[in-house]
């Protein structure tokens, strides 16, 4: 699986045009071509592509991903270096979106048609079909230029390691990535609820004198969080690249950030290793989802 | 089989007065129900028969005030329990007598029990709301319910999942449910209907024996006739949302007073008889939605005449406690066709 995706992520860089050497050339400077073979020898360049790939390949398999072209340090520090700030960005959005999703899912569907659920209808079609980046800079443009309640961007404001200045810098960010998840999420619950709802086991619980709370919150949410679990731990995998651009307009220097600034300096190790980083975690989460699903459904036993 | 006369002296357990039950739909409101009215005395079993979409179900869901509002809509005379009135239709106060003071069986043993939830804490969950009991005691009794319903090794097969269990053994765990609360009248709707012929007769057996050692009264909800002349002490035939014969399950089978009960005995196989072609009874029964101003059995009624189509009959009386709604509730026995 990953050997397979491991070729396309290397082909689609290949296939770019241009290469490191191009930054040397835009400069403006007028550059020597034996400077720029040179650079090509030094960086391997120069290898027949098929090459090239093994090389990287081998260092990959061990945990090497070579050397940035751009910084002059080895990619998996550089990348290591900026987990942290994506994590905790990603982390946040996915317990606000889980929390979100949650209650608006449950709500819709045991009010269906009520003005909450056509509220909650009308926000995820707003929710889906809102540009990112578009709803980042209306929330700046609200909440920390006018309202001056939340900083701008950033992940602290410098000089201060507070926890709160942490956590408002973390909260405009985090709805911005959230948002879509919160809108796809509470609508896949709500169907789920509404057929958990009018499912027999339902009316079983309710003929047994269990208070509604019970019969819906444990009874029809453990039956329709299973659909609905799997969804969340794949979409999971999806955030990473959903913060390439919550990260960029929030200038949150995370991977996301960094895979915008790589790709503008053809720092090629750097791209490749984060779309490798991506794709493990795809699969990881794809796995997560099988593991979840088996763990809520008891009828599913893996041997 | 002990058909034990009906308790007409005692005070009954459970008393319904005109129950009606309309649903919305799109092309209008179908009346399901039209003004049926029961009552069980104490440690009896009535039977409702009648075919589906007859009411039977709709009745039967409204005794727990189970009928899916805003769809439904729900009102009745009076509902009395051991004559006190039970809160009304949406009112509060439903859910305490619930499961313990009137229990019931579902249908389909197969989606009726939560499949994500062990039967150890689905049974011990009607104890923990309504006994009082902590969850190590509940689970604890629950484990006296299965070995009551007839589950070997009750212990082991508390921490078990629905679909660990064969369908005829989910029906028990249904039943050891409904028992948890220990309620006065259980309601038991075609709880064999999706069972095998031989575990369909253990389950009746098994609800029985139950109801002699608790003494509770039994609402049957069924279309088996079959089933009814075995163990029901009285039997309501129902037709298109009304009552239309009441009688002693004995007196109900010897003399049917209303044709559309004839027509029913007649279209049920016999034990003791040869072979014979089935009859059936033909047409259809009438739309809900637009009743005819008349008796709603008319139109495949081989005794209907004139008046039958212009006035509904009442429920009356036409032998000791044997009630039937038909004009020509006399000629009933004498009526030709079929066999």
């Amino acid at each position: 699986m990953m050997l397979g995706i491991s070729v396309i992520i290397f082909g689609i860089i290949q296939a770019a045009p241009g290469g490191p050497e191009t930054m040397l050339l835009q400069s403006g400077r007028i550059v020597d071509p034996e400077v720029i073979e040179a650079y090509r020898v030094r960086l391997g360049l120069d290898q027949p592509v098929p090459v090239q790939y093994v090389r990287w390949l081998g260092a990959a398999a061990t945990g090497d991903l070579g050397q940035s072209f751009a910084r002059n340090r080895p990619v998996k520090d550089v990348i290591f270096e900026h987990l942290p700030a994506s994590l905790e960005l990603m982390g946040a959005a996915f317990v606000l979106a889980a929390i979100m999703a949650l209650l608006l899912g449950v709500v819709s569907a045991v009010r269906q048609y009520s003005w909450i659920d056509h509220l909650g209808t009308g926000f995820s079609f707003a929710g889906i079909a809102m540009p990112v980046f578009w709803f980042g800079l209306i929330l700046q443009l609200v909440f920390a230029v006018r309202l001056g309640w939340l900083p701008v961007s950033g992940r602290q404001t410098v000089g201060m390691n507070s926890f709160t200045d942490h956590a408002a810098h973390l909260v405009l960010p985090g709805i911005v990535l959230s948002l879509r998840y919160v809108a796809g999420w509470s609508r896949y619950l709500r169907s789920s609820m509404l057929g958990a709802l009018r499912s027999d086991f339902v009316r079983t619980a309710r003929a047994k004198g269990l208070s509604e709370r019970r019969v819906v919150w444990v009874h029809a949410l453990r039956n329709a969080m299973i659909p609905v679990v799997s969804v969340m731990a794949l979409d999971t995998a999806g955030l990473f690249s959903g913060a390439i651009i919550t990260e960029t307009v929030f200038s949150w220097p995370g991977i996301g950030r960094l895979f915008v600034v790589a790709m503008t300096q053809r720092d090629y190790p750097v791209l490749m290793g984060i779309l490798l980083l991506g794709s493990l975690m795809v699969i990881l989460f794809n796995l997560v989802a099988d593991l979840l699903y088996g763990w809520l459904d008891p009828r599913i036993r893996y041997e | 089989m002990s058909v034990s006369t009906p308790q007409v002296s005692e005070a009954p357990v459970l008393v319904l007065e005109d129950l009606r039950v309309s649903f919305r739909t799109d092309e209008g409101d179908a009346e399901a129900v039209r003004g049926v009215s029961l009552s069980l005395g104490p440690g009896e079993s009535l039977a409702i028969v009648g075919e589906s979409g007859s009411g039977k179900t709709v009745t039967a869901l409204s005794l727990l005030d189970l009928v899916p509002r805003p769809v439904g809509r729900t009102t009745w005379e009076a509902l009395r329990l051991h004559g006190e009135p039970l809160p009304g239709p949406g009112d509060r106060g439903w859910e305490g007598l619930r499961g313990r003071r009137i229990a019931m069986v579902f249908q389909d043993p197969m989606t009726s029990l939560n499949p994500v939830m062990t039967v150890g804490d689905q049974i011990a969950e009607v104890l923990v709301r309504h006994m009082d009991l902590s969850r190590k005691a509940a689970l604890e009794e629950a484990r006296n319910l299965l070995a009551q319903v007839r589950i070997p090794e009750p212990a082991r097969r508390l921490a078990d999942h629905p679909h660990e269990f064969s369908g005829g053994q989910r029906q028990r765990i249904m039943i050891a449910m409904a028992l948890a609360g220990a309620p006065d009248v259980l309601i038991a709707d075609e709880p064999t209907t999706a069972l095998d012929v031989t575990v369909q007769a253990q389950i009746v057996g098994l609800i029985r024996d139950l109801q002699r050692a608790s003494g509770m009264s039994i609402l049957w909800i069924t279309h088996d006739l079959g089933l009814v002349a075995g163990l029901a002490d009285r039997v309501a035939v129902m037709y298109a949302g009304r009552v239309v014969e009441e009688a002693r399950a004995t007196d109900l089978f010897r003399s049917p007073a209303h044709p559309y009960t004839a027509l029913l005995l007649r279209s049920a196989p016999r034990l003791d008889g040869a072979l014979e072609r089935l009859a059936a009874i033909d047409g259809q029964p009438p739309s809900l939605l637009s009743l005819p101003s008349g008796c709603a059995f008319a139109d495949r009624c081989p005794l209907a005449e004139a008046r039958c189509r212009e006035a509904d009959p009442e429920l009356r009386e036409v032998g000791s406690a044997h009630l039937a709604a038909c004009w020509r509730s006399d000629e009933v026995a004498r009526m030709g066709g079929g066999r």
